[in-house]
């Protein structure tokens, strides 16, 4: 057992986000046989589907989508989306909201000076955004991902 | 200066995160297996349900206000605890993590009111926890301007620490609500009739020191303004590792969790035998360097809900992550352990769980295993684990699912 003493705080990110990824290994050298070379310390870098999606790990939360009325959008029923809490909702972006205590996901919209949530879908009513209790903002939806098997 | 960023009603924030229907209605949290209150929401604070009270006590009285009860869900609540400390470290200097919801930090001399509101606004949007932000020249004031701001509801949840009027208001302040002052210790105090901070900063240092010893005297100069916490913290910061190679490839889960577990039970007493306690845990795998798996090597780090030395809490929590990142097949070389977040016994606070005996019943048993062990040699007690036994499960009936965890336990967005 051995004591190390110091500061060694700034290298621990701590709980899950901390889990070191190990995905696909890239390999800079053409293997000869067509397997990577055993002890072949020549790994770039390993692409990570997390990368693309998340920007803000500490900030960043995936829901599930239920339901049809953003299809429009390209989010189907069954879709997982990155939702970032860190970003400022603007006008046009895809939002995940708390309206009357639901989770729901429309897009943000201005109309004649009022903020409102719509859908992408015929057949569904805005919500206006009033900053009351009854519907929040709770991040902003920053990618989706579906799955075909 | 120091800041102490402290979460409210942590637990019961993280269950309301994904759970809008919450928002300001009664919400409390069990502790481990369903026995007594550890979270209450302000509702519930207000019903007058006190903390740690056994459940079946306020059974009836849960059902007929309507309180939502949870299990606790400590796998959601570390993922949110770690989101906030990681933000914090984005956003503060020296953060030191002190428990699962609460972070000191410095905090520069020039900072306003307004910076720190900023600061918070921050923190609460980024992970959706809301937190209170205290300030003060000491940890132990911070700690309770921390409280001040807490308790001023609607408030702007960052208070500084007036410290030209610190010694009229400290005449309104109990001393038995100062961090570090435990029962036993404003017992005393109150014997000598000293109940209010203002008193104990009048008190003579050398009958304080007779009577509460060199803690008691640490903890008035900290209410006095002036900082001594924070060099006694540095003397023990630093990590324990215990690690060891199997001499053969090891690729069953079973004995990597007794290597583990042989692992932990080093640390903790290493931990007890020096008087610290850790606040972090760490476990990582891993198989040859350099063979044709060498990228399979894992590790996961773990925020621990409370500064502890006991070995089944280090164990319980090492024992997850260890089942949590082995990959079936992977043939093992190495497995270790390390703790960080090191600090001194006596500085640990008023644990959680304060009416939970089991926390103390375990301390007592680690207590009588490293005797056996010094005496008749070690690992002569060890626990189930490390000899190779059935491992054990917690139960909670009402716990929430793990959100942020599991891709099957994901909140669900509707889109109708």
């Amino acid at each position: 057992m051995k004591r190390a003493h110091g500061k060694d705080a700034k290298a621990t990110v701590l709980g899950t986000a901390a889990e070191t990824r190990f995905a696909a290994p890239l390999y800079a050298s053409q293997p000869a046989a067509g397997f990577p070379a055993p002890g072949d310390d020549a790994i770039e870098r390993s692409l990570d589907i997390h990368d693309l999606l998340v920007r803000h790990p500490a900030s960043t939360f995936f829901v599930r989508v239920s339901g049809e009325s953003m299809e429009g959008a390209g989010i189907f029923d069954g879709d997982v989306l990155s939702v970032d809490r860190a970003l400022e909702a603007r006008d046009g972006h895809i939002v995940v909201a708390a309206v009357f205590g639901e989770l729901v996901v429309k897009r943000l919209a201005s109309r004649g000076g009022k903020r409102f949530l719509v859908s992408e879908h015929e057949g569904y009513q805005p919500i206006a955004v009033d900053g009351a209790d009854d519907c929040v903002i709770w991040g902003v939806v920053t990618g989706s991902v579906r799955q075909f098997l | 200066m120091y800041g102490l960023m402290d979460c409210n009603n942590f637990f019961v924030s993280c269950e309301r995160l994904f759970r809008p229907d919450l928002a300001k209605k009664p919400v409390a949290v069990l502790s481990s297996n369903d026995g007594c209150i550890v979270a209450r929401s302000q509702e519930v604070k207000d019903l007058g349900v006190p903390m740690g009270i056994p459940y079946f006590q306020v059974k009836e009285l849960c059902r007929t206000e309507g309180i939502t009860l949870f299990s606790s869900n400590f796998t959601l609540y570390r993922d949110i605890s770690a989101r906030v400390m990681t933000e914090l470290r984005a956003i503060a200097e020296s953060v030191e993590v002190y428990s699962v919801d609460e972070a000191f930090f410095r905090v520069p001399d020039s900072a306003t009111e307004g910076q720190l509101r900023a600061m918070r606004e921050r923190l609460v949007q980024a992970v959706g926890i809301p937190v209170s932000i205290g300030v003060a020249p000491t940890k132990t004031l911070a700690k309770h301007a921390a409280g001040i701001a807490k308790k001023e509801r609607d408030g702007p949840g960052v208070h500084i620490l007036d410290m030209q009027a610190w010694p009229t208001d400290a005449k309104d302040v109990q001393a038995s609500g100062i961090w570090g002052i435990g029962r036993q210790t404003s017992q005393a105090l109150r014997a000598h009739g000293i109940e209010t901070v203002a008193e104990l900063l009048a008190a003579d240092r050398a009958f304080i020191r007779t009577l509460l010893g060199v803690g008691g005297v640490r903890i008035r100069e900290e209410l006095s303004g002036t900082p001594v916490l924070a060099g006694n913290e540095r003397d023990v910061q630093g990590s324990i590792v215990s690690s060891r190679s199997f001499r053969k490839a090891v690729t069953d889960l079973a004995t990597l969790e007794s290597a583990i577990g042989y692992h932990v039970s080093a640390i903790a007493e290493e931990l007890r035998r020096e008087g610290w306690r850790a606040t972090r845990l760490s476990v990582s795998i891993r198989p040859s360097l350099h063979g044709p798996r060498a990228g399979f090597g894992r590790s996961r780090d773990v925020l621990l809900a409370e500064p502890t030395a006991g070995t089944h809490a280090l164990l319980a929590e090492a024992l997850g992550a260890v089942r949590a990142i082995f990959v079936p097949g992977t043939p093992y070389k190495k497995a270790g352990v390390a703790v960080g977040g090191i600090m001194p016994d006596a500085s640990v606070t008023q644990p959680l769980f304060v009416e939970d005996t089991a926390a103390r019943r375990a301390g007592a048993l680690d207590g009588v295993i490293d005797a056996l062990n010094a005496r008749f040699g070690r690992g002569t007690v060890a626990s189930a684990v490390v000899m190779g036994t059935e491992r054990w499960a917690a139960s909670a009936e009402r716990r929430s699912p793990a959100y942020t965890t599991d891709w099957d336990a994901l909140a669900t967005a509707k889109a109708a």
